[in-house]
């Protein structure tokens, strides 16, 4: 049996459920009774203009923030439950003191040991970041201070870290930004290397429909409440982009990524 | 017991070849400093990681107020379980109103300075007492420290080894973005109100050594040297450690000395304050290097 990804919502098969999540900040509606659901094991976009509440909706996803409704996950064992999943996260940039003086791989085995960084890496540790690094293509900036990077660099550091703790669902609030052409093709192929390998689940918000309609299997407009989701070609339509952006759709193109259920998969 | 073994080291400290050396007050200052300075170069770290620089004035300063109160509530030894106290109360405060008001963190820890000055000033002018000790608390006098402080500071500097060896690198990737760290399934919350507890109990020891009005430094000035010269985040605690002791057992020396004879705090401090010029001068040079 073949299901449609995008209307599926058997919790073997659902990421995550979002029911009548709303959340209200200093007196002001930021998000507005969401139901959405993210299927499990491919691309979710979540688009919107600026300040439609899509990076909140994420940290609301992660817990970060406190909000009415409910979010649900759901697993192997065919439930929906409240127990989160690993997460990995990539944000949009960290606000950091840039004279820190911190290498990429001590960022890296903070997240992993408890042993304090004055007392040395172990190899094992240091071998599991620098491996990693590796995988992301930015073995050289393993012994570089984090102030010291570029903004592609920071992004594929970011992306390390995320992979680092074995996510269920990776979180990447605009991960294009700051990035040229060439940063953001190598981020986004990477990204889609991993998740076919280690079939984590992907959450991408953007602002940016080309990376959107290039990368994305299913999507989730947002403007304080769900516009529309589903396949991109549903959702990225001229309609609802004059809706969400109050402008006609510029010219990309959308990616067909054939892609199914993951019960198709069994 | 504890007493005996704060003698036996002090009988050793004694055997150090310097005339000064002789003296108990000076053996107990230097074990005193051997404990503080290590303590608040290691929180230095992690202040300036937070940029909470002014935090660390904003508890020294409460120490008037809690010795005000715990004068008037307590009697002659309340001030020893108040100051802590109050302490520990404004650092959660300060979180608190951080975590729950949109107020950045400077703003939150100017209000509370201000509502601690205040405070401690208004207490102070009905308390005739610590008017009288207010000269020890502004300065500093390590070298009337007790076998009680020596007690408390050796407890405090265990605890605060074990939560660093516990949460330093979880405190390291909080300090660098807080959604991260929760992420790597940090507990970002528990975290921080340890740390600014433990935070506000080693800055009113570290009173004993440097005053109120030099309550930061000790915390800030070996941390931010040890940032000049080191080049990775491992390395910074070892640094800034090193950094702290040297210039209180060297300001605690230079101080006594009969040529010199200034107040102690204000002479260790000033020494960090060297040590921090001669790093920038390190940095510079090695920087020209490289090019």
């Amino acid at each position: 049996m073949k299901h449609d990804l995008h209307h599926c919502c058997c919790p073997a098969h659902t990421a995550i459920r979002i029911e009548n999540l709303s959340l209200v900040l200093n007196g002001v509606t930021i998000l507005d009774n969401i139901n959405a659901s993210i299927p499990r094991g491919v691309c979710t976009a979540i688009v919107g203009p600026n300040g439609a509440g899509k990076s909140t909706l994420a940290k609301a996803l992660l817990g970060h923030i406190r909000h009415n409704g409910q979010v649900t996950f759901g697993n192997a064992n065919n439930i929906f439950t409240t127990q989160a999943p690993r997460w990995g996260y990539v944000p949009q940039k960290l606000q950091f003191d840039r004279n820190m003086p911190l290498t990429c791989v001590e960022f890296m085995a903070a997240s992993l040991t408890w042993r304090p960084l004055f007392t040395g890496i172990k190899r094992q540790v240091r071998n599991r970041c620098t491996t990693m690094l590796e995988a992301v293509e930015a073995p050289h900036i393993a012994d570089r201070q984090l102030g010291k990077l570029s903004g592609g660099e920071m992004q594929r550091l970011l992306l390390a870290l995320a992979l680092l703790q074995d996510p269920e669902i990776v979180v990447l609030d605009e991960p294009a930004a700051g990035m040229d052409f060439q940063g953001e093709k190598l981020c986004c192929g990477l990204l889609e290397k991993f998740r076919q390998e280690r079939r984590f689940t992907q959450i991408m918000i953007s602002h940016d429909l080309s990376t959107v309609a290039a990368h994305a299997a299913h999507v989730i407009a947002l403007n304080h409440h769900v516009v529309a989701q589903g396949h991109p070609a549903e959702v990225l339509t001229p309609e609802n982009l004059q809706t969400l952006f109050g402008l006609h759709a510029g010219k990309f193109e959308l990616a067909d990524h054939k892609e199914l259920c993951s019960c198709s998969n069994h | 017991m504890l007493e005996s073994l704060i003698n036996k080291i002090c009988a050793w400290l004694g055997m150090l070849p310097l005339e000064c050396m002789q003296y108990h007050f000076m053996q107990m200052a230097l074990l005193a400093l051997l404990l503080i300075a290590p303590l608040t170069a290691a929180a230095g770290v992690q202040v300036i990681n937070f940029r909470m620089a002014f935090f660390a004035d904003t508890i020294g300063h409460s120490a008037f107020a809690g010795a005000a109160l715990g004068l008037l509530l307590l009697g002659h030894d309340g001030p020893l379980w108040s100051m802590p106290l109050l302490a520990m109360l404004i650092g959660l405060g300060v979180m608190w109103l951080k975590n729950s008001s949109k107020l950045s963190a400077d703003t939150v820890i100017g209000i509370f300075f201000a509502f601690i000055v205040s405070g401690g000033l208004l207490l102070t002018s009905r308390s005739h007492e610590l008017g009288h000790m207010a000269q020890s608390f502004i300065f500093g006098d390590i070298l009337l420290v007790s076998s009680e402080d020596i007690i408390m500071l050796a407890i405090l500097n265990v605890i605060y080894l074990f939560f660093n060896i516990l949460c330093s690198n979880r405190m390291l990737l909080i300090a660098i973005d807080e959604d991260l760290a929760r992420s790597c399934r940090i507990k970002t919350t528990l975290c921080s109100y340890l740390h600014i507890v433990l935070l506000a109990l080693i800055v009113i020891m570290s009173i004993k050594a440097s005053g109120v009005l030099l309550a930061g430094a000790l915390l800030i000035v070996p941390a931010a040297t040890a940032r000049n010269l080191a080049g990775r985040a491992g390395s910074v605690v070892l640094y800034a450690v090193t950094a702290g002791s040297v210039a209180a057992v060297a300001g605690l020396f230079i101080s006594v000395n009969e040529q010199v004879n200034t107040a102690s705090g204000a002479t260790i401090v000033m020494v960090g304050c060297l040590l921090f010029a001669v790093s920038c001068a390190v940095k510079a040079v090695r920087s020209r290097l490289v090019k």
